[in-house]
C-alpha cells in the first residue's frame, strides 16, 4: 500500500505538465506502486466558479476503471458567492474533500470565511487540504502568477476553527509551521503534514521533521505531475533516521487509519 | 513497504551500478577559513550513501558585492576546500573559487590551485559572465585547460536580490566569444525559469548546464536533454541530494542518456587531469 496525498490532473496555465488527465496520473501512480490517491483539478483554481472545473475531475473519476484509488477534492473558495452551498453539493456528490489556494484566490486562510468552510467540512465529514503551491515559488510567471506562501499562522487560525476537521498540509517546510501551528497539531490527531520538499545529510529537515512533529503527523505526498515520485523515495529509503516503522507511518500508515480502510 | 523499497533498490542501481561525478557541491567554511566540519562529513555520508564516486566542491564567496571576495577571502575559502579534499580524497575534488575582478591575483589563485590538484573554477556572482572584467580569468582558464562553473539562473521571484547573476544570454555571448572556454551553465534547477536558460544556450555548445538545485519540475531532464543533448548536461546536487537523485531516475529518457549524464562523460576528461 502507498497512499499520495497530493496529486492533480488539468492544464497548468503556466507551463505544459507531463500529463493532464486522471487516466494518466493514475497509470504513473500505478507504476510507482501508489494504491490510493488525492486529486484535485488545478483548472478549478482558475475558473471564475470553480464548481464545474470540480464536477470535471468528478467525470473521470467515475470514468476510471483501474485499480487506483481515487480521493476526489474540490477546489473551494470561500469568497465566492454560496461557497457554503457549494461545500454542502461537494459532500454530497463523494468528494472526499476540499482544497482551499488562497493564493489564486486573494483571501487569507485566516478570514472568516476559510474558518466557516473549515467548520462546515468538519460537519459534513470533509477534509481539508491546503498547499504552500504547486511549483516552487522561485519558479512561478513573474507576470501572471503572484502567489506567496499562505502564512503558517494562518494556517494554525484556520485549524483552530474546528478540531473536528481532518486537515492535510502540503509542500510545507514541517519545521517552518512555526509556535502556533504546532499548538493547534498537538490538540489533536486529525493534521497530517507531508515531507515532499524535505531532504537529508545537507539539509537535515527531514530529521528535523520528524523530531518536530513525530511520525505520526507525517504522510507521503508526491506532487505529481509538477514534480518526479522518485525523489520521495530516495529520502525515505536512504536517510537513517527515519526507522522501519516510520516510514510505514509516512508510506501509509497515517492515512490508512485516518481514512479507516 | 517491501515491493516499495525493493522498487526503489531496483531504481538506485542506476547509480550503485554506474559512475557518478557531482558536479555541483559546496564544503563552507565559518567566514573566517574555519571549515564547517559537520557540513563535509554529511556530505560525504550523503555521497558514499547514494553512491557517488567523485564530488567536486566549491566554498564560494556568497555576497554578491566583489568588495567581499578579496584576495585574502579567496585562498581562504580554496584552502578549506583543499582540506575536506584531503580528508575525503577517494570522492572529494576541488573547484577553485575567484573572482574575476582580482584579475593577475585571480589567475594566480587558480594556478595556486591548480597545482594542487583542483579540477576547475568556480564563480559566483560578482560579476556577470559576459563582463569584460572577467575576460582575463576566461583566457587563463583556456590556457590551463579547466572548466569554469558559474552560479546561474534567470529569476522571476525577486530578481533584485542578485543584480549580477548570469542568465543564459549572458552565457551565450560569452560561449560565442571564446569558443575554446568550457562554461558550466550553474544549476538549471536552481531556482528560475529553466525554459529561458535552456533556449538561451541551446546553441552554444560549449556551455553546459548541471542538474543540481532544489527544484524538481517534471519533466526539466527531459527538456534539458531535448534542447541540448544528454553530452551537455552534468550531474549535480547542490545540497539537495534526494529531488537531484529523484529527477535523474524519474527522467522519461534513455538509460544510455542517463549514465551519460551521471558520468559527465563530456567533462570526464577534467577530473582525469586533475586526478593525475
Amino acid at each position: 500500500m502507498l497512499i499520495d496525498t497530493c496529486t492533480y490532473i488539468g492544464h497548468w496555465p503556466f507551463r505544459k505538465l507531463p500529463f493532464e488527465t486522471l487516466q494518466e496520473l493514475c497509470d504513473h501512480a500505478e507504476k510507482h506502486l501508489v494504491t490510493h490517491l488525492f486529486c484535485t483539478n488545478v483548472e478549478a483554481i482558475f475558473y471564475k466558479d470553480a464548481f464545474l472545473g470540480n464536477t470535471d475531475l468528478l467525470d473521470q473519476v467515475k470514468a476510471y476503471k483501474g485499480s487506483v484509488k481515487v480521493y476526489p477534492f474540490a477546489v473551494v473558495n470561500p469568497e465566492y458567492v454560496c461557497f457554503e452551498d457549494d461545500i454542502k453539493k461537494y459532500a454530497a456528490l463523494g468528494f472526499k474533500g476540499i482544497e482551499l489556494t488562497p493564493q489564486y484566490h486573494g483571501y487569507k486562510l485566516g478570514s472568516e470565511n476559510s474558518a466557516k468552510a473549515f467548520k462546515l467540512c468538519g460537519e459534513l465529514g470533509l477534509w481539508v487540504k491546503v498547499s504552500a503551491g504547486f511549483e516552487n515559488i522561485r519558479q512561478r510567471n513573474p507576470v501572471l502568477d503572484k502567489f506567496e506562501e499562505p502564512g503558517a499562522e494562518d494556517i494554525a487560525k484556520l485549524l483552530s476553527a474546528s478540531e473536528k476537521t481532518t486537515a492535510v498540509i502540503n509542500a510545507y517546510f514541517p519545521t517552518a509551521l512555526g509556535g502556533s501551528f504546532k499548538t493547534e497539531v498537538d490538540k489533536r490527531n486529525n493534521v497530517f503534514v507531508d515531507v515532499m520538499r524535505t531532504d537529508s545529510f545537507v539539509g537535515k529537515n527531514f530529521e528535523a521533521a520528524i523530531n518536530y512533529l513525530g511520525y505520526d503527523r507525517l504522510v507521503f505526498a508526491s506532487m505529481c505531475p509538477f514534480k518526479y515520485i522518485e525523489a520521495q523515495f530516495v529520502k525515505l529509503f536512504v536517510s537513517k533516521t527515519a526507522d522501519e516503522d516510520g516510514v510505514e507511518k509516512i508510506l501509509y500508515g497515517n492515512m490508512k487509519k485516518a481514512l479507516g480502510i | 513497504m517491501n515491493n516499495i523499497r525493493k522498487y526503489y533498490e531496483k531504481e538506485m542501481k542506476l547509480f550503485s551500478d554506474n559512475y557518478v561525478v557531482n558536479w555541483h557541491e559546496h564544503v563552507w567554511d565559518d567566514g573566517k577559513g574555519h571549515m564547517n566540519e559537520a557540513g563535509c562529513e554529511a556530505l560525504y555520508e550523503g555521497a558514499c550513501a547514494t553512491y557517488m564516486d567523485k564530488v567536486l566542491i566549491s566554498c564560494p564567496v556568497v555576497a554578491g558585492d566583489a568588495s567581499a571576495a578579496t584576495e585574502e577571502r579567496c585562498r581562504q575559502v580554496n584552502n578549506v576546500i583543499a582540506e575536506a579534499v584531503k580528508r575525503h580524497p577517494d570522492k572529494y575534488m576541488g573547484m577553485c573559487f575567484v573572482c574575476g575582478g582580482l584579475k593577475d591575483k585571480a589567475v594566480e589563485e587558480v594556478k595556486r590551485c591548480i597545482d594542487m590538484g583542483f579540477v576547475g573554477v568556480k564563480l559566483y556572482h560578482q560579476y556577470v559572465i559576459n563582463d569584460p572584467m572577467m575576460y582575463q580569468l576566461v583566457e587563463a582558464c583556456i590556457r590551463f585547460d579547466v572548466p569554469i562553473l558559474v552560479h546561474a539562473g534567470k529569476l522571476t521571484y525577486q530578481p533584485e536580490s542578485q543584480p549580477r547573476i548570469s542568465s543564459g544570454q549572458h552565457f551565450a555571448d560569452i560561449g560565442r566569444r571564446y569558443p575554446e572556454a568550457n562554461f558550466i551553465m550553474a544549476h538549471i534547477t536552481g531556482g528560475g525559469d529553466w525554459h529561458w536558460q535552456l533556449k538561451a544556450i541551446a546553441d552554444v555548445k560549449n556551455v553546459v548546464t548541471d542538474l543540481s538545485g532544489s527544484v524538481c519540475d517534471n519533466p526539466v531532464v527531459e527538456e534539458t536533454v531535448r534542447v541540448l543533448g544528454a553530452d551537455r548536461v552534468l550531474f549535480g546536487t547542490d545540497g539537495t541530494l534526494f529531488s537531484c537523485i529523484g529527477k535523474i531516475l524519474g527522467s522519461n529518457i534513455s538509460v544510455e542518456d542517463k549514465k551519460t549524464i551521471l558520468a559527465g562523460k563530456a567533462y570526464d576528461r577534467f577530473i582525469r587531469k586533475a586526478g593525475k
